[in-house]
């Protein structure tokens, strides 16, 4: 018997390479291909799906951690595999915490996106070690606490000191200070450079949609 | 007592008489009872001996008792020096009016304290200069003044300075006064001018931020596509090379080289169809076809974008799932409907009427805390048939 693969993508190429792969498989067959993640619980309903490949972030800024979430609520029985090319730290934390069983990274991964999947429908739980590691300055990403990295996040979307310490309720000394000592690490002369060299690297990715 | 003792006698009770009398003016000055008494009480004496003396001037060799004369006008003297020295070396440690008046001068801020029908009592040099400056002449009401620039207490002068004027009221013995301060804030204004002009270029340069986390974002999109192309390029090389190969009768069979362009052709027109994405409603309404509900949707709605629109679609899709999970109906319709300060939007199935009250799930609680926090109210209905209504805030969306 194949699995039931839904692959959900919003780019057209490799969305349809996804596809090629799943039927050059024995083992798996397409079930469906969607290009949008905040549909995909409502093909769900009717499509009977046993493994989904989800793209992170899908056109108009849909969040596919969040459709993974509400699939995971009504759906716990299909498997979901993560699959993405941003090398943003929070996602691989983020799947886990969804209970999401499987993570690939598009690019960096060795192990063959088949494999992976395999893997997955015999009860595995696949994930890479850590994000990709990523040159920021003179530091690597995994010389930031997982508070610098929030507060890196926030500086991307260019709100200020004030801004940034009530939405992440701590104080604007405690964000200066935290600025202070990934500027120290990355040897950057202000912000905005941290700010944009963090974006550029895709380090860290803010969406507010959700 | 001969013509010059008595020349140097009156000369020496002059002195006394105008010392205690300069004492005297002195306590007058500072209000000081006691001492003005005390001056008094020393310049008598001088006074008295000097009149008695110029009295008797033209036959002064008829004055007995020279050395008595001598010693009464020298203690006298001493006295009324001795109490001109205390005045003037109280008057080192004691404010007069006119100290005040004079230390007020000196400030470098403008002062004036007057009474409430604006009379000045007390006012600097400074102030009746910028008086002249704003009003063309001197402080002579206070209230007139206050008037003028009330409006905008806060004036810059022709000279590129900045002025800050205040004005308070307080009680002196048992009247009112009125407080006038002008500060010189040339220099704050300056800063603040400064911060202002670095606060819009950071608001610009934020703005730029944010415009290019969304390109560095569209840009890895397109990264991942070009890759997706490259290997496209790569199968399409490997087709030909198998192609080339099968036609030379070297190696490979004819199904497998079909089949590899069965994929290449595919994903060339793939490319082609990049298709337009339809609006998120629409995205929706073919989901819901595909698994067999139609949506009927009818009247206004929020422009796709907004808040309010979000929260629209998002009530749909909720509505939608719990129809086919819970209600087994194959038809939504959506109503909206524009007022004056709300969007009102209704959702109406045709599913099986729920046997018991509704128990909010997480997506309906997430949707009521969404809608809320925008403002706007959820209800729900079971009767006669399922309906959930939205009620949305317009001002909100026109805010955005």
């Amino acid at each position: 018997m194949k699995y039931k693969v839904m692959i959900v993508e919003d780019q057209t190429m490799p969305r349809e390479l996804f596809e090629l792969r799943v039927q050059a498989s024995e083992r798996f067959e397409l079930a469906l291909s969607i290009d949008n993640a905040a549909l995909a619980d409502v093909y769900c309903l009717r499509f009977p799906v046993d493994l989904i490949l989800m793209d992170v972030i899908t056109r108009d800024g849909e969040n596919g951690l969040d459709a993974a979430a509400r699939i995971k609520r009504a759906f716990p029985q299909i498997k979901i595999i993560i699959v993405t090319s941003m090398p943003e730290c929070s996602y691989l934390k983020r799947a886990k915490e969804i209970g999401v069983e499987s993570f690939w990274y598009k690019e960096e991964q060795r192990e063959s996106l088949l494999d992976v999947m395999e893997r997955t429908m015999n009860g595995e739980s696949v994930y890479p070690g850590a994000s990709p590691e990523l040159t920021l300055g003179m530091a690597s990403s995994y010389q930031f606490t997982e508070r610098e990295l929030d507060i890196l996040r926030e500086i991307t979307s260019g709100d200020t000191n004030q801004e940034i310490a009530d939405r992440l309720n701590m104080s604007v000394a405690t964000v200066k200070t935290h600025i202070l000592n990934m500027l120290e690490k990355t040897g950057f002369r202000n912000r905005t450079e941290l700010a944009v060299r963090a974006r550029e690297s895709g380090l860290v990715i803010l969406n507010r949609r959700n | 007592m001969n013509a010059l003792d008595a020349g140097l006698l009156c000369t020496l009770l002059l002195i006394g008489t105008v010392a205690a009398l300069l004492g005297g003016m002195s306590a007058v000055r500072r209000r000081r009872r006691a001492s003005f008494a005390l001056c008094l009480a020393a310049a008598v004496p001088d006074f008295a001996l000097l009149s008695v003396l110029l009295a008797r001037l033209p036959d002064c060799e008829t004055l007995a008792h020279a050395t008595l004369w001598t010693a009464a006008a020298l203690v006298s003297t001493v006295l009324s020096l001795l109490a001109l020295c205390l005045m003037l070396r109280g008057s080192r440690h004691q404010l007069s009016p006119f100290s005040i008046k004079e230390s007020c001068d000196y400030l470098p801020s403008a002062l004036c304290f007057a009474w409430e029908n604006g009379q000045p009592c007390l006012k600097n040099l400074k102030m009746d200069e910028l008086s002249h400056q704003l009003t063309g002449e001197a402080l002579l009401n206070a209230n007139a003044f206050w008037r003028a620039i009330e409006a905008q207490p806060i004036v810059s002068l022709e000279n590129g300075q900045t002025w800050s004027f205040e004005r308070r009221r307080m009680e002196m013995a048992g009247r009112g006064v009125y407080q006038i301060i002008g500060t010189n804030i040339t220099e704050e204004a300056r800063l603040r001018h400064a911060l202002e002009k670095d606060n819009l270029r950071l608001k610009a340069m934020n703005r730029r931020l944010r415009q290019y986390g969304q390109d560095v974002q569209e840009a890895t999109r397109e990264k991942e596509i070009l890759r997706a192309k490259t290997r496209i390029h790569d199968r399409i090389g490997r087709a030909l090379l198998q192609t080339r190969q099968f036609l030379s009768g070297t190696q490979g069979d004819a199904e497998a080289v079909r089949a590899a362009w069965r994929q290449n052709t595919r994903l060339l027109l793939g490319k082609s169809v990049e298709e337009q994405r339809p609006d998120t409603f629409e995205q929706l309404s073919r989901a819901a076809k595909a698994i067999g509900v139609t949506i009927a949707r009818s009247g206004s709605f929020p422009e796709e974008g907004t808040e309010n629109a979000q929260l629209v679609e998002a009530a749909a899709h909720e509505c939608l799932t719990n129809l086919v999970r819970h209600a087994g109906g194959t038809r939504l319709e959506i109503f909206g409907e524009k007022t004056a300060s709300a969007w009102k939007v209704r959702y109406l199935n045709d599913g099986a009427v729920p046997a018991a009250p509704i128990v909010e799930g997480s997506g309906l609680t997430a949707l009521r805390t969404r809608t809320e926090a925008a403002g706007g109210a959820m209800e729900i209905a079971v009767l006669p048939r399922f309906q959930l209504t939205l009620i949305l805030q317009r001002e909100r969306q026109t805010m955005e």
